[in-house]
């Protein structure tokens, strides 16, 4: 230990023979940095580099093979904005996919949750069981529905050979009907999740309150929007956030299921950006479509938290 | 419960209208709640069981009681191992092993190095700790792999990684979700515990192990549950990286196979159960810790 009446080190030189302050630098910094160091350098090589490389490359006419890319400014992002009608399509289709996750998982989670939260006997089985389609990986859960949606052989075709007609069609081979019918797959597999998310927060709201609003004389629905819906606010809200962004991500879905077909009709941006960069040589331009959901998830952030400024209390 | 315990008072007749709704409506919502539960369950259950009997049935008869109907669709009655024997016959067991293998080393590998930033973000005051904590930790959270997926692909190619077990694994290390999660729990550890560690002379890492690894169970397992289904059920990773035969993972195999001309339902459906088994079974025992992993990480 130092002196006490010691003067602070101020050079390096004195800094370093002084041992108060080699110590606290080995405290402040050095281990530290230690503990962070391995995913540090994971994070560089797995998210910066890429991501900077990526945002390079979307201002290039890079075929992703080869050597020669030219710098072309934005024309790639031009030509996505401009001229190219597919990626008009997909976008739009990510934002009809956008909609139906911020509805339906949400109206059926919440819905359930709250009948799960009255349950006294077997809610643990309950919510186990409506929990397992999550952890399932897509492809199996796509395996599963592709031969359910069949219309030959599949829950259609039963409906029908009892009399119920009209049910028996191919749901994912239909430009009609293909982006809803991946949609309501991958929310078959998604909506456990939210689920249990609303159910947790549910749990955690004081009994006393449901107690308070019984005396005033509350009725189940009255509770559900004063004190529930209260309540489980700020996860519902970081959720909509969360499933706004994901749903301009939504791939592996789409991509098992129809991949993007047929004709462009359940396309989105994120298997049009595999396309381009993996089997139309176009890097450059599919690097764009990258950036451009970048921002777009950026953009939903920086509402959320504009909003969270503004006093919303999420 | 709220409900229930209103109920079962039998009130007498002839007192306000309030009062007397009340034990009909305390029988009423939980009938209702259970009826709907249930209906919600058969929308789960049923396309499982339907793929689990069917994965059990020889190839010919899989679409037989489905088409038409009948409960039989629901059970293996013309029980056979048959796909299952086609499917290892064919290789099948290398893919689960190459899936283990990849996730148990994610876990271990990814675990220690998401434990030790966390451990740091809960733990240490040090300059540029919250601006790090944003760029490194919730960006990568929020902010889509899409932007990152083509230049890493062609980063790790460049590295001659392709088809290799470092280009498989690492990408899949660092988990923002993790590290949230050990912050979360380092942060709420009593400072005293550490102190008296300190005082006798402990090393930060030898506080790490011996007095704060022991308490965090609960926290290991769920991150843990996380990172292994995680890497369990990844495809689109692996099915870029690692196309080779000998290292495909269990979801490229099926993924490969669902688009074949001529599909063996039976056998893909049993691939489908196996990939399915794992983070069920690893899920029903733990979910108490998957749910806490996933409500707990900074969401509310």
């Amino acid at each position: 230990m130092a002196v006490l009446t010691q003067k602070k080190p101020t050079t390096i030189l004195e800094k370093l023979n002084d041992e108060t302050w080699r110590r606290k630098f080995l405290r402040n910094v050095i281990i530290p940095w230690i503990f962070i160091a391995p995913l540090l350098l994971l994070h560089i090589y797995v998210v910066t580099i890429p991501a900077v490389q990526g945002i390079y490359m979307s201002m290039t006419d890079w075929k992703g093979v080869g050597q020669n890319a030219n710098f072309v400014g934005l024309d790639n992002y031009r030509e996505l904005f401009f001229e190219d009608e597919t990626f008009g399509k997909a976008l739009g289709n990510n934002i009809i996919w956008m909609i139906f996750f911020l509805t339906v998982p949400f109206i059926l989670a919440l819905f359930a949750a709250t009948m799960l939260s009255q349950i006294k006997r077997g809610g643990m089985v309950y919510r186990s069981i409506l929990f397992i389609p999550y952890v399932l990986a897509s492809v199996v859960t796509i395996t599963i529905w592709k031969n359910l949606l069949n219309p030959q052989r599949g829950v259609g075709a039963a409906l029908a050979e009892m009399g119920i007609q009209g049910f028996d069609i191919a749901y994912l081979g239909r430009p009609e009907t293909a982006l809803m019918s991946i949609a309501f797959i991958d929310n078959w597999h998604f909506w456990g999740f939210l689920m249990i998310l609303f159910l947790a927060a549910m749990q955690s709201i004081p009994p006393v309150l449901y107690d308070a609003a019984k005396i005033d004389g509350a009725n189940r629905w009255d509770e559900f929007r004063h004190v529930t819906l209260p309540g489980i606010r700020p996860v519902v809200l970081f959720m909509f956030m969360m499933v706004a962004i994901w749903s301009f991500l939504a791939f592996d879905y789409i991509f098992l299921s129809t991949q993007g077909g047929p004709g462009g009709a359940s396309e989105v941006i994120a298997t049009l950006l595999y396309k381009n960069a993996f089997f139309r040589f176009e890097a450059g331009y599919g690097a764009a479509m990258g950036v451009v959901i970048s921002i777009f998830a950026g953009f939903i952030i920086m509402i959320f938290v504009t909003l969270r400024r503004r006093g919303w209390d999420i | 419960m709220r409900v229930e315990s209103a109920g079962l008072r039998q009130d007498l007749p002839g007192h306000s209208r309030k009062q007397n709704r009340k034990p009909l409506r305390a029988f009423a919502q939980p009938a209702l709640a259970y009826c709907l539960l249930i209906a919600g369950i058969i929308i789960v259950v049923l396309p499982l069981m339907w793929a689990a009997a069917a994965s059990f049935t020889p190839n010919h008869k899989v679409f037989e009681y489905a088409y038409p109907f009948s409960w039989r669709a629901l059970f293996p009655v013309d029980f056979t191992l048959e796909a299952y024997e086609n499917l290892f016959a064919r290789g099948f067991g290398r893919a689960v092993r190459n899936t283990f293998f990849l996730a148990v080393s994610t876990v271990i590998i990814g675990g220690a190095a998401n434990a030790l930033a966390g451990f740091a973000f809960g733990r240490f005051e040090f300059r540029g700790k919250n601006l790090l904590f944003l760029t490194v930790v919730m960006l990568t959270f929020m902010v889509p792999v899409d932007l990152t997926a083509i230049p890493r692909y062609i980063l790790v190619n460049s590295f001659g990684w392709i088809n290799t077990w470092q280009g498989l694994l690492i990408p899949g290390l660092a988990n923002s979700l993790v590290i949230f999660l050990f912050r979360q729990f380092f942060a709420e550890i009593p400072q005293e515990l550490i102190d008296a560690a300190r005082v006798d002379g402990a090393t930060w890492l030898r506080v790490l192990v011996s007095i704060i690894m022991p308490i965090s169970k609960p926290v290991l397992v769920a991150a843990s549950l996380l990172m292994f289904i995680g890497q369990w059920n990844s495809f689109f990773w692996p099915l870029l990286i690692a196309p080779r035969k000998e290292m495909r993972v269990v979801q490229v195999e099926i993924s490969l196979a669902i688009g074949q001309y001529g599909t063996v339902w039976n056998e893909l459906l049993a691939g489908s159960m196996i990939a399915a088994i794992v983070p069920i079974l690893l899920i029903i025992p733990f979910q108490r810790y998957y749910v806490q992993a996933i409500t707990g990480t900074g969401l509310d």
